[in-house]
């Protein structure tokens, strides 16, 4: 017997078959119209035999991604039926996504850099409340945000990583739907904002064309008009830029270091570069916890005197790539320039201190960070 | 490409935004907005292949039409068979492609996240929206009786609509609850269907009860008076909508739960 808690799903394995079989006497003696027995009798037995089935997947006596045999593609159709049924598919394992993150965000450009998985959309969707966090708590302006949530919402404008539009509506429509759910009812006042939002990035001349015409930056640019609809004074952007090509990219940094200005903007991103050229603080997530926060100057520092330059026969890449932290590589006329990470100079390598990058920074910073 | 006037964007656009409440805009406006509130959340609901569902239901009532012409004037539709036939059926299938897209089509749009940020009441968004579906339904219920008036037989059109309707809102409830539940539009619709074929299935069990979803208020059984049925046709008219709002709540109550949704 399991410790698992006795619930409709595991009922057979308790002995509740016997129910099941006594239902399905009654139905007989109170119809009696053997065919819908039958039937109901087949279900009953196809739903204890694919919930056994989810019981093997979850303790992985089956692996459903790699099913072998002769019959392995009919098994797998059978495997992905089974965990996408609801009350049969196996639960899915809980996951810590974030540990202890404290952090004070004022106005002006804020980035928060990371790897894939380090929790970066789950803190976005915390901090616009999305989701709920399971302790501690965010407050705006000294209020807290679990408490006032729907006000906040005014107050804060998101563009998620994963967002879409609704592709068949002009960008006006699209614009015209949102502002008339966040409760901008007067005519003049809502044609003119999106008027003023349209032209400012760009799209009032594409206004009546669908917005499954666009490209994926002219669908971003769409999504921060969205986003700034409501006058938010904070804007939280999910990893914006990925996707987009580099001129669009400069183009949307470029915004948002505009909407700055005069606001808090939340900048989640894996990508070094626009951070650098656009944040004046900053916080690195790693596994779910901060392990920098500060401005990308002092940043930078933490890798002054680690990042070192050489030049190395090609027929010691390979070996070389497999001892030491490279971070670039290119070939030239002497054989191959490494840039590497290092706490110490390599002695065996005719090495040289260089002046260390943003990217090389947050490169130590992520190799530091997994080695505690 | 339109180059970016990013210069225009800060402090000006915010500046020109004034709040009024929907209650202290004059009628007319009030009329206006509802109006681009309804056309916009049905273009919502109309974008994923609901054309190919309405031309279905006319292939249905052409089919209908034909085979009822061929019949002897004597076993041809008539009031009774009107309501479950050509509206109560059509209407719930209706119902249930519909709710099991509500959740489903903003997933594949991606854009349940933004919605989970609308500013103001949580149940906003989803309640016009389903506000707009219903309305969708019953204009729908208006237009089949008036086609079943024209095409079959003297029925009252306002009174068969409303009739048929009912169980449209229970199953487009139902399947919006399965929905929330299973986050699966897919799941929910085929469960929703089960139910209604399992409520079919029992028929000749429930029809002369006041329990029978497709209660027939035209169809008086020889056992009992008309008063009795008239009672029972209110009994469960409200007792229907009673439950499907229950179920629309208790999705409602669901949905709030983001973590799942979003997955």
């Amino acid at each position: 017997m399991t410790d698992e808690p006795a619930t409709i799903l595991n009922f057979p394995r308790r002995g509740g078959w016997l129910l099941v079989l006594l239902f399905l006497l009654y139905l007989q003696f109170r119809i009696q119209t053997p065919w819908l027995t039958a039937t109901a009798t087949v279900l009953a037995l196809l739903i204890f035999q694919l919930r056994r089935l989810a019981g093997r997947i979850e303790k992985g006596a089956i692996n459903p991604e790699l099913p072998t045999g002769r019959w392995r593609k009919i098994k797998r159709g059978i495997y992905t039926l089974v965990r996408a049924i609801p009350f049969i598919r196996p639960p899915r394992p809980q996951v810590r996504a974030l540990y202890g993150v404290d952090l004070e965000i004022g106005q002006g450009m804020f980035g928060l850099l990371g790897p894939n998985g380090a929790g970066k959309t789950t803190l976005m969707r915390i901090i616009v409340g999305v989701l709920e966090r399971d302790r501690g708590s965010i407050k705006i302006n000294e209020r807290h945000l679990a408490e006032h949530r729907e006000t906040f919402h005014g107050a804060i404008g998101y563009l998620p990583q994963d967002f879409g539009l609704y592709e068949n509506m002009t960008p006006l429509e699209y614009l015209n739907y949102h502002a008339l759910t966040n409760g901008i009812y007067e005519q003049t006042t809502r044609h003119e904002l999106i008027e003023k939002l349209l032209n400012g990035v760009g799209l009032w001349e594409r206004r009546d064309d669908k917005i499954k015409t666009f490209s994926g930056g002219m669908k971003q640019r769409v999504g921060i008009a969205q986003t700034l609809l409501h006058l938010p004074q904070i804007i939280v952007v999910d990893e914006p830029t990925a996707g987009l090509d580099p001129r669009e990219r400069i183009r949307f940094r470029n915004l948002l270091a505009e909407l700055a200005k005069e606001r808090i903007v939340i900048f989640s991103t894996h990508i070094v570069e626009d951070i650098s050229s656009t944040c004046h603080d900053l916080a690195v997530l790693n596994g779910g916890r901060v392990i920098y926060r500060g401005s990308p100057e002092t940043m930078q520092q933490k890798a002054q005197g680690k990042v070192f330059e050489a030049v190395i026969p090609e027929e010691e890449f390979s070996g070389r790539r497999e001892s030491l932290q490279i971070v670039q590589h290119s070939k030239s006329e002497d054989g191959i320039r490494i840039r590497f990470l290092s706490e110490t100079p390599i002695s065996d390598l005719k090495a040289t201190a260089v002046e260390p990058s943003l990217e090389d920074a947050y490169v130590y910073l992520l190799q530091t960070s997994k080695k505690k | 490409m339109t180059k970016t006037n990013t210069a225009t964007l800060p402090q000006s656009i915010h500046s020109a935004l004034h709040h009024s409440r929907f209650a202290e805009l004059p009628v007319r406006a009030r009329l206006s907005v509802t109006w681009e509130i309804f056309r916009l959340q049905a273009q919502i609901i109309f974008s994923h292949k609901f054309i190919w569902f309405m031309l279905g239901i006319l292939a249905y009532f052409i089919v209908a039409y034909v085979i009822n012409y061929k019949q002897s004037v004597i076993d041809r539709l008539a009031l009774e068979d009107v309501l479950p036939w050509l509206l109560e059926f059509p209407l719930a299938a209706l119902a249930v492609f519909l709710s099991m897209q509500v959740i489903t089509s903003e997933k594949d749009n991606r854009t349940l996240e933004v919605m989970f940020t609308t500013a103001g009441s949580r149940y906003k968004v989803w309640l016009l929206r389903l506000g707009t579906l219903n309305l969708i339904l019953l204009i729908l219920a208006l237009v089949f009786a008036v086609v079943a008036f024209f095409a079959f037989t003297d029925i009252p059109i306002i009174g068969i609509a409303v009739h048929g309707f009912v169980p449209a809102f229970f199953a487009g409830s139902m399947t919006l609850y399965f929905a929330v539940r299973f986050r699966s539009g897919l799941a929910a619709g085929m469960v929703a269907a089960g139910v209604l074929t399992l409520i079919l299935m029992f028929t000749e069990l429930l029809d002369e009860t006041r329990y029978f979803l497709f209660f027939n208020p035209y169809h008086v059984p020889r056992r009992l008076d008309p008063e009795t049925w008239n009672l029972w046709m209110w009994q469960n008219r409200i007792g229907v909508l009673c439950l499907g709002g229950l179920l629309l709540f208790a999705a409602l109550r669901g949905m709030e739960v983001r973590e799942r949704l979003l997955k």
